[in-house]
């Protein structure tokens, strides 16, 4: 059936009884459950709330996976895995030193699932900062963050920063030695700072040392400010994607000349008829026609697109079963760890902070301000303002681009140092921080 | 595209499956099949009650026992308050009697440890490798009595009650401090260990002291296996205030203790006999035929020692030898000349004829059977006790100086002058046979030229030139503040010189200081340091002068 059947009509009483499930359905859904036609389609996405972040039509590259991975999609997913999973465990947490551990045996011990939400939360946690990293990394080796896009990509950098937050939050809330001494190491690499530093540790911690204070401001910053923060940046980071005219891709040769009456380019003939769709040049996005104005538009060139539904949502909710069926099994096989309850007189040794602070402490054992403060912010500064400095156009959407060399092996190198500083950090440093062989 | 339809509905399918697995594992637990089994067996035995109960976690809620402690151990040991099941088995068995303690009231964890809120028998148990707490069995249960019960103990608790007392008749008092029971300054303090560390490692620690880190000053301790149980129960059973006592009589019981003074006594020689036993002077020393093995022998202490050093000794062992492990124990003065005087009055030492019976008797305990320097005592001692068989060493060493050693002593070590009780002659005749035994001369010593006075004067500015040369070159291994102690130090042997030892460095003139460092002290780590011009090297004598306040610094020691 379609939705103009379901407009219009015309044969049937639309006040008899019979027709009430209908009506119900349509005052649900503007759209039929399976769409059959072009327009069905169309309606399926842009008059759903959810579905609406998709424009109704999109590039079909977009779709192959070699042009993001899915890392965007998986990065946001991982975070919908972890808004349930933590919302759970918060039935059961209680932000509170003597009851915290606790909570965390009968999460292991009584609760039923316990051990495997714990384990799904913690695992996810740790693979949303790694998806985001390589988000990172995706978005720059296909140059995705030059113009247009510099804004999305300063949104992106704050979003990274706000996941090792949530993530760094998260680490404490357990209240073993693991957590208590990385939080204690973590917010020392904060005490650094020249002139605020001992400040911004005493506000992080709402003391001198970790304790009650901060379990209680970790716990809030990490169920209610940190993820609103992170949803509201992830809605204007999606948003600004169609804003931006889509994924960045590459520069087509000029299109040719469009003459009424003549074919379309034709399209691989095994592609499904809702997949087709006649390319026509000049098809630009926003609100042209009503204000005189540069609007950020799309290219000018022939566009090959597919309908969103189904083949970009059947995509996403691919991605999305993958990503579950291998954060559950991961789940099922590791628990989430949990040392002796955290001890403030009896530090471990060595005591590491999180796995992706670890390049940062490797570096403060070497300078702190340096290791703990001036490096990682320049790092940050320049991440910030690569779009801009990078004012050369050329290279977008394309891996590693002959054009964009210069640029993308400074950005691969220092990703290696600090990923070769983090694996020095968590794997070849042993007691007093001393080098060690770790087999 | 049929790849792509069939895909989605097998993703589905494998979360789906996942999930039912995570579902199907959460109904298999152990506790189940122990109730089921639970209410079976009472069926079989003519009891209903049993069969009734609903298959669930159960759960002892305890109070007064710290925040929110829960017990879910009957969830799996169901029967323990069932008396049909004294021949079970575990853990379908019936506890022993604990009247008048109740299981809903005191749990299991408050006796057993163990992790009361785990449902898994690993994780209940705490075999968890983080879990502090691992189940009591045996006669360690007896560690918490004294959670509730102070010392003394229930008579029933034999063992625990022989812990404590061996702990306070014995030098662990003396290192250790127990609040409201010791006063120990050298070692850790052991008020609430129990909290921290396992009997595993107490039963390991007292015999293996360095099997979790790379020094310490605790001896290896001869100890019965029965000693050990017994003294891990009590070590166990340290949990700071006891549970029935209330925090203000606790503090001022703390007090009270920190107040007391330790009594005067008679000054007498049984008196000292007394104290010499009863505060076990032989967990370590040697006196008669008792031998801890980790100390000097006591035998013949009186005849080598004046009465006077002894009771320095007892208040500061530290003001002899700086890197001396002995505990300055909690004693009056008068305590101190009891010891002193009968320590004093065993004058029963028999010369044996011949020097190696001499040897066998005096200086093996520290020096070896073979002059290896590795006798059972050598351990417990800083300064090492010399290595005859280190041939290069002695092959530099002045007669003169081995001599003297043997008979005068060494200032700062372990080393006392034997030379009271053997004699001159028998002295030499001793050095001669150690010579000749395990370290012949063999190579021709070439000649040293060493100025016979320090050209450069002692002074704050010399000692800063000093310090200077020192910080950059000396201190990997005899550390900044010249202890011997460098980083590189714990794989020395011999170990590098303590500069801060007074006594040691008091008697050596500034020649021998420049010798050293100048030729460097062969058949040791120490090189020689001729690099450095002859003022830089006066200017070193001066600052190790400077450290152990000894030659012209000794002055300032006294202001």
């Amino acid at each position: 059936m379609s939705i103009h059947q379901v407009v219009a009509p015309a044969n049937q009483d639309d006040s008899s009884l019979r027709a009430l499930p209908q009506r119900v359905y349509r005052a649900l859904f503007r759209s039929p459950a399976i769409p059959r036609t072009e327009l069905d389609r169309s309606q399926s996405v842009s008059a759903n709330f959810f579905f609406h972040i998709h424009s109704a039509k999109v590039q079909e590259r977009t779709l192959k996976f070699r042009t993001t991975m899915g890392l965007g999609l998986l990065s946001l997913f991982t975070f919908a895995i972890l808004v349930v999973t933590g919302v759970l465990l918060m039935f059961y947490y209680v932000p509170a030193p003597e009851q915290a551990y606790q909570r965390m045996l009968d999460l292991r011990g009584a609760v039923v699932f316990g051990g495997f939400l714990r384990a799904l939360h913690r695992w996810s946690a740790h693979a949303m900062v790694a998806l985001v990293l390589l988000h990172l990394c995706r978005v720059f080796l296909t140059g995705a963050h030059k113009a247009p896009r510099e804004f999305n990509w300063v949104i992106g950098v704050f979003l990274l920063l706000i996941t090792l937050f949530l993530s760094f939050t998260g680490y404490l809330l357990p209240w073993d030695q693991l957590a208590y001494w990385a939080i204690t190491v973590g917010t020392s690499i904060a005490s650094y700072a020249p002139v605020v530093g001992q400040q911004i540790r005493f506000m992080l911690l709402g003391d001198d040392a970790v304790g009650r204070e901060a379990l209680l401001r970790f716990y809030v910053l990490h169920v209610a400010v940190l993820p609103g923060l992170l949803t509201t940046l992830v809605g204007v980071h999606f948003w600004r994607i169609r804003k931006d005219g889509g994924l960045a891709r590459p520069r087509l040769p000029p299109p040719e000349v469009f003459v009424p009456g003549t074919k379309p380019v034709a399209q691989s003939p095994d592609a499904p008829a809702h997949d087709r769709f006649p390319l026509k040049p000049g098809k630009t996005y926003g609100l042209m026609c009503l204000v005189p104005a540069r609007s950020p538009n799309t290219e000018t060139e022939q566009e090959k697109t597919v309908q969103s539904w189904p083949a970009a949502l059947s995509r996403e909710l691919l991605l999305f079963l993958l990503l579950l069926a291998a954060l559950c099994l991961v789940a099922i096989y590791f628990h989430a760890p949990l040392e002796e309850p955290a001890n403030p007189l009896h530090p471990p040794n060595p005591a590491k902070a999180p796995w992706y602070f670890l390049g940062l402490q490797e570096m403060v054992s070497y300078s702190a301000f340096w290791g703990g403060i001036g490096i990682p912010g320049l790092l940050v500064l320049l991440a910030l303002v690569a779009p801009f400095l990078e004012r050369k156009k050329g290279g977008e959407g394309v891996w590693m681009d002959h054009s964009r060399a210069a640029a993308n092996w400074t950005f691969l190198i220092l990703m290696g140092v600090l990923g070769f500083l983090t694996l020095i950090g968590s794997v070849f440093r042993g007691e007093n921080w001393a080098l060690m062989v770790p087999w | 595209m049929k790849t792509q339809k069939l895909i989605l509905p097998v993703a589905a399918l494998l979360v789906l499956v996942i999930l039912g697995v995570t579902v199907a594992r959460s109904t298999v637990e152990d506790w189940r099949k122990y109730q089921e089994q639970y209410a079976e067996l009472s069926m079989a035995k003519g009891g209903a009650a049993g069969a009734l109960q609903p298959i669930e976690v159960k759960q002892d809620r305890l109070l007064g026992f710290g925040d929110d402690r829960i017990d879910r151990c009957r969830s799996c040991h169901v029967a323990v308050d069932d008396p049909r099941f004294v021949d079970g088995k575990e853990p379908l068995k019936t506890h022993p009697s604990i009247a008048p303690h109740t299981f809903n009231l005191l749990g299991c964890t408050v006796c057993h440890e163990g992790d009361g809120r785990a449902t898994t028998a690993d994780l209940a148990h705490g075999k968890d490798k983080f879990w502090v707490e691992p189940l009591l069995t045996g006669q360690f249960i007896e560690a918490s009595c004294a959670r509730c019960h102070p010392a003394p103990y229930p008579a029933e608790a034999k063992h625990l009650r022989r812990g404590r007392e061996l702990f306070e008749h014995n030098p662990c008092v003396g290192c250790h401090l127990v609040q409201g029971l010791s006063r120990g300054t050298l070692g850790i303090e052991l008020t609430d260990v129990g909290l921290k560390r396992d009997v595993e490692f107490f039963r390991k620690k007292l015999t293996k002291p360095l099997f979790d880190v790379a020094s310490t000053v605790m001896p290896r301790l001869k100890l019965s296996e029965q000693d050990k149980d017994d003294l891990a129960t009590f070590l166990k059973s340290l949990k700071g205030r006891v549970l029935a006592e209330d925090p203000m009589s606790y503090r001022a019981r703390l007090k009270a203790f920190d107040n007391a003074q330790p009594p005067e006594v008679e000054v007498a020689v049984e008196i000292g006999k007394k104290e010499v036993e009863s505060r076990g002077c032989v967990m370590c020393h040697r006196l008669g035929d008792k031998d801890g093995e980790r100390a000097p022998d006591l035998s013949f202490l009186g005849q080598i020692r004046e009465p006077a050093y002894v009771e320095a000794h007892l208040a500061e062992p530290r003001q002899h030898a700086p890197d001396s492990i002995m505990p300055a124990f909690w004693m009056s003065p008068s305590e101190r000349k009891a010891v002193a005087a009968y320590l004093t009055s065993l004058q029963g030492f028999v010369k044996p004829a011949t020097p190696a019976e001499q040897y066998k008797l005096m200086c093996i305990r520290c020096h070896g059977e073979k002059g290896d320097g590795n006798g059972p005592v050598a351990e417990s001692l800083l300064p090492r006790p010399r290595v005859f068989t280190n041939a290069r060493f002695f092959n530099w060493l002045p007669d003169q100086r081995a001599y003297n050693a043997i008979r005068n002593g060494v200032p700062g070590t372990a080393m006392p002058a034997f030379g009271r009780i053997l004699g001159d002659e028998d002295a030499k005749a001793m050095f001669a046979w150690i010579r000749a035994t395990f370290a012949p001369q063999k190579e021709p010593i070439p000649p040293r030229t060493v100025p016979d006075r320090n050209p450069v004067a002692y002074g704050p500015d010399s000692v800063q030139r000093g310090r200077r040369i020192f910080q950059e070159r000396c201190y990997g291994c005899h550390g900044r503040i010249g202890n011997g102690k460098g980083p590189n130090a714990p794989e020395m042997l011999p170990r590098p010189r303590n500069l801060t030892n007074h006594n040691f460095f008091t008697p050596l003139p500034d020649t021998r200081l420049f010798e050293s460092i100048t030729y460097g002290v062969v058949g040791t780590g120490m090189p020689p340091w001729d690099v450095f011009p002859d003022d830089q090297r006066w200017d070193l004598v001066n600052y190790v002068r400077s450290l152990s306040s000894s030659g012209p610094a000794a002055s300032e020691r006294r202001k």
